[in-house]
């Protein structure tokens, strides 16, 4: 997640900072240290994986709304997935209403709309996981849809294509 | 402006507003607008018939609803109606906003007609509406004629 910038050129420089700060400040509260492995599941598919952050400074939270940071590094850790796995690039982000939250292209240029969610422990039965799914089947824009939960506890990252 | 520094800008000032809407901040409906005037340059890059032109209208005008403009939202519909070359989703999108947008319209008029009985019924509340405007765009302190 050091790179989310390169990774997403579209991205202003500021926003992956913000995303990779408040990622480093999500993971820590678990107690993971650079290089934790992330247990990655891509449509049922695992792999193996690991996450980079830049540390931040101790006291970094104080003035961070708990669920934000949790929505953030969920997005981080996604952003950085999609990219990785499947070369997925950002073309901006999406309003509410939209039902998803990023709108990315494939390596075919084909669009892809994106639903992230963050659970700070585990997502219990799959749950936040169905809802999202169900959120991203009823986006409009023409193209893939995807549902993204990211778990921050053990941490794993689950996507479905839909 | 092209599409490469816009989009990064309403990613930005999407983020920025939800936080805002999230924790009750006062400048919000600002927020919102800023989201709203970003969108509308998008649009105006996009033709209707492209995907991320047609996203950018609707957001132009759901931003303005956010923000609480619900006069320059339904001006937005009009406009973007009256482009053409939609196809029959986007347009149904675009009406129901617009629908929510008039509906926002006729309830501040209520609540300034309830709040203003005299001057709704001396002058009308599209006059005095007007007349605010005019004497808020002026920024002076009485209506100069």
């Amino acid at each position: 997640m050091t790179i989310l910038g390169e990774m997403h050129p579209l991205l202003a420089k500021s926003t992956a900072q913000e995303y990779t700060h408040r990622s480093a400040i999500g993971l820590a509260r678990h107690g993971h240290e650079l290089g934790v492995r992330l247990k990655l599941n891509w449509n049922d598919r695992t792999g193996p994986s690991t996450l980079h952050w830049q540390v931040a400074r101790a006291g970094a939270s104080a003035q961070l709304d708990f669920h934000r940071v949790t929505e953030d590094t969920a997005g981080a850790v996604a952003l950085a997935v999609v990219h990785v796995v499947e070369g997925w690039v950002v073309r901006r982000r999406l309003q509410r209403g939209e039902f998803a939250d990023w709108l990315l292209i494939d390596r075919g240029n084909g669009l892809v709309a994106l639903e992230v969610s963050g659970v700070d422990t585990t997502d219990v039965a799959g749950r936040r996981m169905r809802e999202k799914i169900e959120q991203a089947k009823r986006c409009e824009i023409p193209g893939k849809k995807a549902a993204c939960v990211v778990e921050l506890q053990p941490p794993r990252s689950r996507m479905r294509v839909i | 402006m092209d599409l490469e520094t816009l989009y990064p800008l309403v990613t930005e000032a999407i983020r920025r507003a939800e936080v805002f809407d999230e924790i009750g901040a006062p400048g919000v409906l600002h927020a919102y607008l800023d989201v709203s005037l970003l969108e509308e340059s998008i649009a105006k890059l996009l033709p209707q018939s492209d995907v991320e032109g047609a996203i950018a209208r609707r957001g132009a005008v759901r931003a303005a609803i956010s923000a609480r403009e619900y006069r320059r939202a339904a001006d937005l519909v009009s406009r973007f109606t009256a482009e053409g070359g939609m196809d029959d989703v986007a347009r149904a999108a675009l009406t129901s906003l617009g629908e929510e947008a008039l509906s926002f319209v006729a309830q501040e008029e209520r609540t300034m007609t309830a709040r203003y009985p005299r001057a709704s019924a001396q002058y009308g509340i599209a006059e005095v509406r007007r007349v605010a405007r005019e004497y808020y765009e002026q920024g002076s302190p009485l209506p100069i004629y």
